[in-house]
């Protein structure tokens, strides 16, 4: 899989302007995007699972797995069918982040700010094959990639959804006890299907997504998190009920 | 025959795969299939029995994963699991009348270990230990480690086997097509760590079929001697319907098998896809036949798990890691302040050493405490193999034990005592061992009376089973000042050596010139002539230019580099280097009318130290820190408020200011001047979380405003902390979290320390945490950033 590694997102997960104006940090970031470009070692998987809706939650059919809490079941109200996904970068970026923090604090940062553009970079691609079968199956559209930690779907989960697509033994993707992907720079996610296309999120423009995304999301998490941060207003993420994972 | 006589004699055939059978007999996805040895006994007992019949003369029991962290999550305990899993298969034999050998199976923990992960390597070994005392208690015949990715946890799971039971020991790893595990480990690096280990069979197990192996169990089979074991896959699965399906036929499977027997295979059976068909045709094709001779390259070999280095050229130990001589090291070795020796070993690395010679012998810190943490710290970041420097027995026992790789010991020497102290661990970890040529009578005089001394270590070696390849033998330097004869003695001791005993040689080699003027001339010289006589591990500082091009022109002379490429490489390397540095250098001079403050708040790091040296000429330390640190800092912090600037300048000003720092710092070290710190602040990012970018930023930022941080790192055990706290007498103590769930550890942490330390402060921070959160579990302060960090350090410090 090939990466890019958008600057401008690397900026944006820096919190910082688009056209910064500092040399020595463009300089660090041109050598962060082409070295970690050589480090990544991207692994990923997927598996398609029916699912039942209980009252308890969401059943994944076939697996020992019920996803619970409102916004789970808001997000795969109209789908039948999920994808359990899984992806990492791999061990050496994580080492190499380390290695950076005894070197450097500032190349440490931006070279995790790179890792975190890259991992988002490869699931969009595993989102985008996905979205491809999907609509090769005759389907409409998918949802987006809602992970553990989102809303109030916990990350408890994240061992059980990991040993369901064997994701230790074909990615090397593990979860600590306290619930954390290792290696870090790593994702779990569940995408829904979805059958007809009106309610697709990408056909709604940013305004509408958002409208569509204020259930999803927790608000008093996002007070927590959100509301103090620079990039509020145009923050693509929080915008899709995703937290970037930096103190607002 | 028994099983461990016949091994790598006859071709010993394995069982197939447990779990995807359980699979397709319904075992739902993300189920534990351990519990099943109790609920579903009879239907374990039948997939053993289809084995057995199949021909498998090896069965394994359905303990996978049967580890205290897995079943947590099941109502039964290691010791039930473990229990039936040992009892099901001992039935399956009993049942059917044919003979077989239970396999206690251990698989990977499921949680990664340290550097990458937050299990530590004790905690690793003591879930290992765990299975392996109940699997010995029920009568396995043999402890099977497999599909194991990190070399470390293979040597935790190694030795938990090998200390607590005298059963034969198999290890194999998974691997990428690339020849790589997930953690980056390479098949020579495994070879060489689990034959030093002493295992009885090792090999690779399950990730590919057995032709996407083919050529990596090649290479295991052509440096491995020992036994070699082969499960593959039955091909790479394929998802139907949510559905798990293997494609390949046990025919196909077969063909590749068959193709690794003729070149040595020793132990075969299948992995996740394969059943009792695949199985049996293995075993009515091979059960019995003669274990093929296979012609084993054997050479001497230092690692880490993703770098391996073979001593047959010359390889530079790099000598920097070493307090001796050094202010600015001992104080960081009492500091704890290990950041200044990592520093170190990168300058080394960056150099082109080879290899990192390790000493931390200082007579007033605990050198088996800070080794274990600092070989931690270095193969966390690194990964050049390690020499470990120190003449303490249980110093080098411990580094050994918590070193991912095969490890140089440096040293032991003639005497019977330092042999029989020493050797037993450098033969139980597989390490290879320097063997200085002296004893209790002192350094021979002559050549003959040094080698008759490296005779006897290589002859002790051997009683212990420690091959020559492990031996390396330090002809000794002496001064040329003072014993001028000794000189040429040394040389022709090494040739010797290297000639009539045939193991690999090293040299301290700055020694030679001390007191003589010129050194570095008369180190150069003898250098040349040390390697002209066959030295093979030049100890010396590989940042100076002037030594490395001597050891690669050495190379090139001695026609070990062939077409002087890398000889080439370094000279073009450093020219580039240099003329970078003489271009920074430049700039720098353009910029010595520059005030240091405005090199601050561009955060031009490199100038930095070399303006404040430069100002300190006229002005003492305190001043500067009041003139140009302070008003610099505030400007970039007025700046970042207002969003003139950002967090990556932020910190780069902060990192700027650090090294300015660092100038201050050694000046005071050599004159012995007011110390310039505002007081000591403990920080630590809590058990369980293993980033800590935030934690250092505060950190660099605190420096700033010169605090003094005694840094335990992340990860870090509750107990570390209090001991940290009480030790140093902390007023401060700072504490971060990234996670809800290790949140709970952190007020675990405050609970402790207030016990310990009540009248220390503690102020938290960290991604999840709020002004409410910080109050409820009782927290002093809440920092929401670097700069609130500081604020409160100034409440504390009363400035």
């Amino acid at each position: 899989m090939e990466f890019e590694i958008d600057r401008n997102e690397v900026l944006r997960y820096l919190q910082t302007a688009k056209d910064l104006e500092d040399e020595n940090i463009n300089r660090l970031l041109d050598e962060s995007i082409a070295e970690i470009k050589k480090l990544i070692n991207f692994r990923y998987l997927y598996q398609k699972f029916p699912i039942q809706h209980t009252a308890e939650g969401v059943k994944i059919k076939n697996t020992t797995l019920t996803l619970k809490g409102r916004s789970i079941k808001k997000h795969l109200q109209k789908s039948e069918e999920i994808y359990l996904m899984a992806a990492t970068l791999g061990a050496q970026v994580d080492k190499k982040i380390s290695y950076y923090e005894k070197i450097s604090v500032t190349k440490s940062m931006i070279f995790d700010a790179c890792a975190t553009t890259a991992i988002e970079e490869g699931c969009d691609q595993v989102e985008a094959e996905i979205k491809e079968k999907v609509l090769a199956a005759g389907n409409e559209a998918i949802t987006f990639r809602y992970s553990p930690g989102y809303g109030d779907l916990g990350i408890d989960i994240q061992k059980e959804f990991l040993r369901i697509i064997k994701a230790p033994k074909k990615i090397g993707l593990t979860a600590s006890k306290y619930n954390m992907l290792l290696p870090t720079k790593s994702v779990t996610a569940i995408i829904g299907v979805l059958e007809e296309k009106e309610t697709a999120a990408e056909n709604l423009t940013n305004q509408e997504q958002e409208v569509v995304n204020q259930d999803d999301r927790d608000l008093e998490f996002e007070a927590r998190h959100c509301k103090n941060c620079l990039l509020y207003e145009d923050c693509e993420l929080r915008r899709r009920g995703i937290y970037c994972g930096a103190k607002g | 025959m028994e099983l461990k006589d016949r091994l790598g004699k006859e071709v010993i055939i394995f069982d197939g795969a447990m779990g995807t059978v359980l699979q397709q007999r319904g075992l739902k996805a993300g189920d534990v299939p351990e519990k099943l040895n109790i609920e579903k006994s009879k239907e374990i007992i039948d997939i053993h029995k289809s084995y057995l019949k199949a021909g498998a003369e090896i069965l394994t029991t359905n303990t996978f994963g049967a580890n205290a962290l897995k079943m947590e999550e099941i109502d039964y305990s290691v010791e039930e699991v473990i229990a039936a899993g040992v009892e099901n298969a001992k039935a399956a034999v009993m049942e059917s009348g044919l003979e077989a050998a239970v396999a206690l199976d251990m698989g990977p923990l499921g949680e990664l270990l340290e550097p990458m992960g937050s299990l530590t390597f004790d905690e690793a070994y003591n879930l290992y230990q765990q299975q392996v005392l109940v699997g010995v208690e029920y009568g396995a015949d043999l402890i099977h480690i497999e599909t194991i990715a990190d070399l470390y946890e293979a040597r935790a799971a190694v030795l938990a086997a090998k200390e607590n039971s005298n059963l034969p020991v198999f290890c194999t790893l998974t691997f990428e097509e690339d020849g790589r595990t997930f953690t980056g480990g390479s098949i020579r690096s495994m070879i060489s760590v689990l034959e030093g280990l002493g295992v009885d069979g090792l090999g690779l197990n399950c990730s590919l079929g057995p032709e996407k192996l083919e050529p990596l169990v090649e290479e295991v089979l052509k440096y491995s001697e020992t036994p070699v074991i082969l499960q593959a896959n039955a091909g790479l699965p394929v998802v139907e319907d949510g559905e798990t399906v293997f494609k390949i036929t046990p025919e196909e499977y077969f063909k590749p098998i068959s193709r690794l027997y003729e070149k040595g295979l020793a132990v075969i059976g299948g992995c996740c896809g394969t059943n009792e068909d695949f199985i049996s045709l293995i075993a009515e094709n091979l059960k019995n036949k003669k274990v093929k001779n296979r012609t084993v390259t054997s050479e001497s070999l230092v690692c880490s798990p993703s770098q391996y280095l073979k001593l047959d050229g010359i390889n530079v130990v790099g000598e920097r890691i070493n307090p001796t001589g050094k202010a600015a090291f001992k104080q960081a070795l009492r500091n704890g302040d290990l950041d200044h020796i990592l520093k170190v070993a990168v300058e080394e690395v960056d150099a082109g050493a080879d290899i990192l010679d390790v000493n931390l012998g200082l007579p007033d810190i605990d050198e088996k405490e800070m080794m274990v943490k600092v070989i931690k710290e270095l193969q966390g970041i690194l990964d050049i193999p390690l020499q470990i420097d120190s003449s303490d027995p249980e110093v080098i026992e411990d580094a050994l034990r918590y070193y991912n790789g095969t490890a140089i010991v440096n040293s032991v020497n003639g005497e019977m005592k330092v042999l029989e102290n020493t050797l037993p661990a450098v033969k139980k970890y597989g390490a290879a061992v320097i063997g200085l040529t002296m004893d209790d009578n002192g350094i021979p005089d002559t050549a003959a009376g040094r080698y008759k001394i490296a005779e006897r270590i290589v002859k002790k070696g051997a009683e212990y089973g420690i091959s020559r390849d492990k031996i390396i033998i330090d002809c000794l330097t002496l001064t040329a000042s003072a014993q001028q004869e000794g000189v040429k003695e040394t040389l022709k001791a090494l040739k010797m050596v290297r000639e009539k005993l045939g193991v690999k040689t090293t040299l301290g080699v700055s020694n030679v010139s001390f007191g003589l003027p010129a050194r570095p001339v008369l180190n150069r010289t003898f250098l040349s002539m040390a390697l002209y006589q066959g030295l093979n591990l030049p100890i010396i500082d590989p940042n100076d230019q002037e030594m490395m091009a001597a050891v690669k022109a050495a190379a090139v002379l001695n026609n070990l580099d062939q077409g002087a490429a890398q000889y080439i490489e370094y000279m073009a390397e450093n020219e580039s280097d240099n003329d970078s540095k003489a271009a920074a250098e430049n700039s720098g001079e353009n910029n010595s009318k520059a005030d240091l403050k405005t090199v601050i708040v561009k955060g031009l790091k490199t100038e930095a130290g070399r303006l404040t040296e430069e100002i300190l000429q006229e002005k003492d330390a305190l001043e500067i820190v009041n003139d140009y640190l302070i008003p610099a800092l505030d400007t970039v912090g007025e700046r970042y408020e207002k969003g003139e600037i950002f967090l990556p300048q932020l910190v780069q000003s902060a990192e700027t200011v650090k090294e300015a720092f660092a100038v201050l710092k050694a000046e005071m070290a050599r004159t012995g001047g007011r110390d310039i710190s505002k007081g000591k602040i403990v920080m630590a990012t809590v058990k369980g979380d293993v980033h800590d970018i935030g934690k250092n930023i505060v950190k660099t930022v605190l420096e700033n405003y010169g605090y003094q941080i005694i840094d335990l790192g992340r990860n870090v055990n509750i107990k570390e902390v209090v001991k940290a706290v009480k030790e140093n007498e902390i007023k401060l103590l700072g504490l971060s979290a990234l996670m809800t769930t290790t949140v709970k550890n952190m007020e675990k942490t405050i609970k402790a320390v207030r016990e310990a330390a009540p009248a220390t402060k503690i102020m938290v921070g960290g991604a999840v945490l709020t002004a409410d959160y910080a109050e409820m579990i009782e927290a002093d302060y809440y920092a929401r950033d670097a700069k609130e960090a500081v604020e409160i350090a100034k409440k504390i410090f009363k400035e």
